[in-house]
């Protein structure tokens, strides 16, 4: 019984395997017409670039893309006719990196590139920009083509402003839905350019980059204004660095309307960017449907406002998916009691560094509260930065004892912090899947030798020592 | 640990662990298709992989065993190819009939991780080179007609360098 099964199943086999043979590419048995022979006598073949399936070039000349950016097809280009077909296949012209190789082209010869490239764009969907693109080539560049999903102006591009002015206009960019002008820009944004930008972009769009741009004032307000109470398709918005520290103006930032409204907001990036919270006085929401995973807030608030620890709770503490949270440079707290109100349990990466710069007084209480914050993340927390913090030793010895043993932690930085020799010791033993401690000026710790970075091998001499 | 049996096209037989051989696509589907259990004494026929490349395949397959499985490809990740670890590089230190092989191989038997090291290694012989070079490299023929060449030259004149 169970032969003529097998029999049967042998005969299924073969008839697959032959299935399989025919499947393969015909240029797969091209190459062992010429070959030559090993040790034994045998012909083995020999295999070459023709040999390779189309698929496969096409693989690889992608790479090249990806390696040396789009221009260098050109060059590829002039091989053979063959690979002249494989540099117009459309798979290799979605997305398309400007960027890289573009740097060298002399001025002059901007126009020729538009005249050919900008056909092969056609299909394209992302497109990233480096400073090769000006103002005048990139008006061509809006005239032909409606496809693009994503533009990406990267760092050190010269755009005048007006650039916002041209992916405004009517009928342009339709499919439009991800822009990435990173320190494009060249001077600041004027309040009408921001307001045609506003009007015929922003609505689209689910990812806006306008970090690292000098920004007036009044026309980022209108920004942020627009988009807390309009953009609900919005899902990645970085603004940070737009408005440095030294300028001494803070934009009015009404987050309760944007929890009431940005439902879709998934990452905020407000790093070095001065705000000023704004509560509203109407609200009811308690903004159940604001669903942030990131959140970075490093040096946003000015030193001198009281209450950022509210704000925060206010602000993000009912987002249950909250994966990073960076409040570096939080002013004025005095415990880390706010991280116990935010109700997320997905907790991956924290970064709470220079907020408690002097030890706080009377604070034994809180203690076993800080404990139970850290205890809720002790299965998703990979990376905690608590550098340049001033705690009591117990306070530490809380944070420590919170995260349990074996936490999945796997970063640690203290640098320039107050913690002891015990509690790092205490540390070592238990955080038995950490990778990387930072003890950098640390000067509690009474030993020289343990005041570094230690990072794989180093750590795990540094653990077999205790 | 189960294994089965590989037999390469000049008729030689691997014995490989399943778990190390399933890395390849096409053996997996095939195990799964045909039900082949692992008392099963009969070898799976390659027909397009002789026993040199074969051997050097499951040696790769053997080192990169508790890789985790591969992402799909991304379209929005940007991939470069200078994280090609240390090993593989080792690993790819062939003469250029070999590397084709390996890639022919990979492709055949649908070892996502083998095809796209090796497809960056050669991507990575390309780098820098002149359309001459790399007809050289690759031994290629240049096809076009002094007036199809002049043609393709004039085309792309703006992006050579200067």
């Amino acid at each position: 019984m169970t032969g003529t099964k097998d029999k049967t199943r042998q005969r299924q086999r073969r008839k697959k395997t032959s299935y399989h043979i025919k499947s393969t590419n015909d240029r797969l048995n091209t190459f062992t017409i010429k070959g030559e022979s090993n040790k034994s006598g045998q012909l083995v073949p020999v295999a070459s670039w023709n040999c390779l399936p189309i698929e496969i070039q096409v693989k690889i000349i992608h790479q090249c893309a990806l390696n040396e950016g789009h221009i260098r097809l050109f060059t590829l280009a002039n091989v053979n006719s063959e690979w002249r077909r494989i540099i117009s296949t459309d798979s290799l012209w979605k997305d398309v990196d400007l960027a890289k190789g573009t740097e060298k082209i002399p001025e002059r010869d901007l126009h020729l590139m538009t005249i050919y490239l900008y056909p092969l764009l056609d299909k394209s969907r992302i497109v990233r920009f480096n400073r090769s693109i000006t103002d005048q080539n990139l008006q061509n560049f809006t005239n032909s083509f409606s496809n693009i999903r994503e533009l990406i102006f990267e760092k050190y591009s010269c755009l005048h402003q007006t650039v916002l002015l041209q992916i405004s206009k009517n009928n342009l960019f339709d499919h439009l839905i991800s822009l990435n002008l990173t320190g494009a820009i060249e001077g600041s944004i004027s309040r009408p350019v921001m307001k045609a930008f506003i009007d015929h972009v922003l609505p689209k769009l689910k990812k806006l980059v306008l970090s690292n741009n000098f920004h007036k004032l009044d026309s980022f307000e209108m920004l942020l204004e627009y988009i807390c109470t309009k953009s609900n398709k919005l899902e990645i918005l970085e603004l940070s660095n737009c408005l440095p520290s030294d300028l001494g103006s803070f934009a009015r930032f009404q987050f309760h309307l944007m929890r009431e409204n940005c439902v879709n907001l998934k990452v905020l990036n407000l790093s070095n960017t001065y705000i000023n919270p704004v509560p509203s006085s109407t609200l009811t929401n308690t903004g159940e449907n604001f669903d942030l995973k990131e959140f970075y807030m490093s040096r946003s608030i000015h030193s001198k406002c009281n209450g950022s620890e509210e704000f925060l709770v206010d602000f993000i503490g009912s987002c249950k998916n909250l994966e990073v949270l960076d409040v570096k440079y939080l002013p004025n707290c005095c415990n880390f009691d706010f991280l116990l109100f935010l109700q997320t349990d997905k907790l991956k990466y924290l970064c709470v560094s220079h907020v408690i710069s002097s030890i706080p007084i009377g604070q034994d209480f809180a203690i076993i509260q800080v404990s139970i914050a850290f205890a809720r993340w002790r299965h998703t927390l990979l990376v905690l930065d608590m550098s340049q913090n001033e705690l009591y030793r117990s306070s530490w010895m809380a944070i420590l004892e919170g995260l349990g043993r074996n936490p999945v932690l796997k970063e640690l930085y203290l640098e320039g912090s107050n913690i002891t020799f015990d509690a790092v010791k205490f540390a070592l033993r238990r955080f038995t899947n950490l990778e990387c401690l930072d003890l950098r000026s640390c000067n509690n710790i009474m030993y020289p030798k343990l005041i570094k970075k230690f990072q794989g091998e180093s750590l795990n001499a540094l653990r077999r020592q205790f | 640990m189960p294994s089965i049996k590989l037999s390469s096209s000049d008729g030689e037989v691997f014995s490989v662990e399943v778990e190390i051989a399933k890395q390849s696509n096409t053996i997996k589907t095939m195990l799964e298709d045909l039900g082949m259990d692992e008392e099963d004494d009969e070898a799976v026929p390659l027909p397009n992989v002789n026993a040199a490349i074969l051997k050097r395949v499951i040696q790769w397959c053997t080192y990169h065993k508790d890789d985790p499985p591969p992402p799909e490809d991304d379209e929005n990740k940007e991939k470069r190819t200078d994280d090609i670890s240390s090993w593989d590089a080792d690993f790819l230190k062939v003469d250029q009939g070999t590397l084709f092989e390996l890639i022919l191989a990979a492709n055949y038997l649908d070892i996502k991780g083998l095809l796209d090291v090796t497809c960056k290694t050669v991507a990575n012989m390309i780098k820098g080179k002149s359309p001459e070079e790399i007809r050289k490299t690759f031994n290629i023929k240049n096809d076009f007609t002094q007036a199809e060449e002049d043609q393709v030259r004039r085309e792309n004149e703006w992006c050579e360098e200067k």
